[in-house]
């Protein structure tokens, strides 16, 4: 079932055999990097014109828009709660987990980079943040107190430490998947975003601490679509990321972004389905059950995922501040780090393309109130097909296995492209020689390089 | 001798990787020539 929503199997007509196209990717991006090294010689990215739409800002930054995208955000978390404790506890006959995990988690990272930071307009914790302050201030008939000032240190931890606990929920944990535990997730994760906007402010802790509005926001900054002084324009796609300011904790972030997609492809690996039984074995040995025991051999596994990502990237840090030029560690960890969003975005586009569009038609028929198909609906009567497609189930010849595979090599290699460049433009701002600023590159080309074939190898996994 | 028998198997998984393998070896000999470079330099400034 896994292997037909990632679309993988029946590659058999591809021309050439699948590692070769890794090959073939690293020579694009070596041939990319020669191209940017004597083609770009000053940074354009960051200097990149903004064209702002007037007219365009003011209807979508309008007091109507406004309030209904948050309502329709609010609405559709209360829907995910309310089938989450009400509906069908089968996963595939309910709402909740299909809406969080395909249409939320992967649906909005495409319509993020195609429209720009979509999500905060329909961000439920902010809108519910807004409301409760307007009425406070209402009631008050004066100011509200000004709230606590968000710690430097602090900086992007909570919101690396949110995605962690998603990728951990839907990777590690047994039941991850089941509607009652994603109803509960989405309670908890509520409460602790209106702690943190209640000590840090509204848009403060959104802007930070909020998981999914930063990692949807780092994904917008992809799109052409940006906002400046609160007017919405366009830009050349990318050189928002080029102005990306990271925090502390944000290259950690990028490392969990990227590392829970490689745990989830290398899940699918002969070298971890080997190797996992025997953990969880040592550990049943310590007396867990064997349930808790495969939920940490999980845990483990994704945190080595993350710790291996992490580490590949500081390695190509590390190499590039040995070429000189006085920088520490993390002025280059940090310097770089916008260049990983890309890699981020092609990790998941490759890695999901397929399970949104195949598992993303479910939504047509869990639609119906009270979001469950009626036959399986432990509501029975109470199902509804207003939509009339209580019925509809999943067409899996709207993509067949090798166009799927020529999309996700696709998403790969101009992922890893664009992050050469947006590294490449980086290097020219930062560094005062040009050539001091090419050879830093040859590390990070080592590092996307890396990545490229770490994708591939990953994708080519669910067919063994 | 089970390493021999399965090579099949893993060699496509390393044949993924040597772009990597062959990009960082590269790295590294780019790495030691220019640390010669700069010695001989040293030698023949500390001669002059």
């Amino acid at each position: 079932m896994i292997q037909i929503a990632h679309g993988i199997v029946g590659r058999s007509d591809l021309p050439i055999p699948e590692w070769l196209f890794g090959w073939a990717a690293a020579v694009v991006l070596v041939v990319s990097f020669v191209a940017l090294a004597v083609l770009w010689p000053e940074p354009k990215l960051s200097r990149a014109s903004f064209r702002p739409m007037p007219g365009l800002s003011r209807v979508l930054h309008s007091r109507p828009v406004d309030l209904l995208c948050g309502l329709l955000g609010v609405f559709l978390l209360a829907v995910t709660v309310y089938s989450g404790f009400e509906g069908s506890q089968t996963s595939t006959a309910n709402f909740a987990p299909t809406f969080v995990y395909v249409i939320f988690w992967l649906g909005l990272v495409g319509l993020s980079v195609l429209f720009g930071n979509v999500f905060k307009a329909f961000n439920p914790w902010r809108a519910c943040g807004r409301a409760v302050s307007w009425i406070a201030r209402t009631a008050a008939r004066a100011p509200m107190p000004a709230p606590l000032s968000y710690p430097e240190r602090l900086g992007h931890w909570p919101a690396a430490a949110g995605i962690f606990l998603f990728a951990a929920l839907e990777l590690a944990v047994s039941d991850g998947d089941a509607p009652r535990t994603v109803a509960i997730a989405a309670l908890v994760y509520s409460v602790a975003q209106f702690v943190g906007m209640a000590l840090y402010g509204v848009e403060e802790w959104t802007e930070r601490g909020d998981g999914f509005s930063v990692y949807f926001a780092l994904f917008a900054r992809i799109s052409p679509w940006s906002t400046r002084d609160g007017v919405v324009g366009l830009r050349v796609p990318l050189a928002s990321l080029a102005d990306f300011r990271p925090l502390a904790g944000t290259v950690p972030l990028l490392a969990v972004m990227i590392g829970s997609v490689t745990f989830d492809g290398a899940a699918e690996a002969p070298i971890w389905t080997g190797i996992a039984p025997d953990i969880s074995d040592f550990f049943q040995t310590l007396g867990l059950s064997p349930e808790k025991a495969l939920e940490l051999t999980f845990l483990i596994g994704l945190v080595a995922a993350i710790a291996v990502v992490y580490g590949f990237y500081m390695l190509g840090v590390r190499g590039a501040q040995s070429v000189g030029g006085g920088f520490t560690a993390r002025d280059l960890s940090r310097a770089f780090v916008a260049s990983l969003v890309p890699i981020a975005f092609a990790y998941v586009a490759a890695h999901y393309f397929t399970l949104l569009l195949y598992d993303g038609q479910l939504m047509v028929g869990l639609s119906n109130p009270p979001f469950g198909p009626v036959a399986s609906n432990p509501l029975g009567e109470a199902g509804t097909d207003i939509f009339g497609t209580v019925d509809r189930s999943i067409d899996y010849g709207v993509i067949g296995a090798t166009s799927a595979w020529y999309w996700m090599v696709g998403f790969v290699v101009v992922g890893h492209v664009a992050a050469l460049t947006l590294a490449h433009d980086k290097a020219l701002t930062i560094y005062s020689d040009v050539k001091l600023a090419v050879r830093s590159q040859y590390w990070m080309l080592a590092v996307m390089v890396g990545f490229t074939s770490l994708a591939l190898w990953l994708l080519s996994q669910a067919n063994q | 001798m089970f390493l021999l028998a399965h090579a099949g198997h893993w060699l496509v998984n390393v044949a993924y990787f040597v772009p990597v393998l062959g990009f960082l070896g590269w790295l590294g000999w780019v790495e030691i020539r220019g640390r010669r470079e700069k010695r001989a330099e040293r030698r023949e400034a500390a001669a002059e």
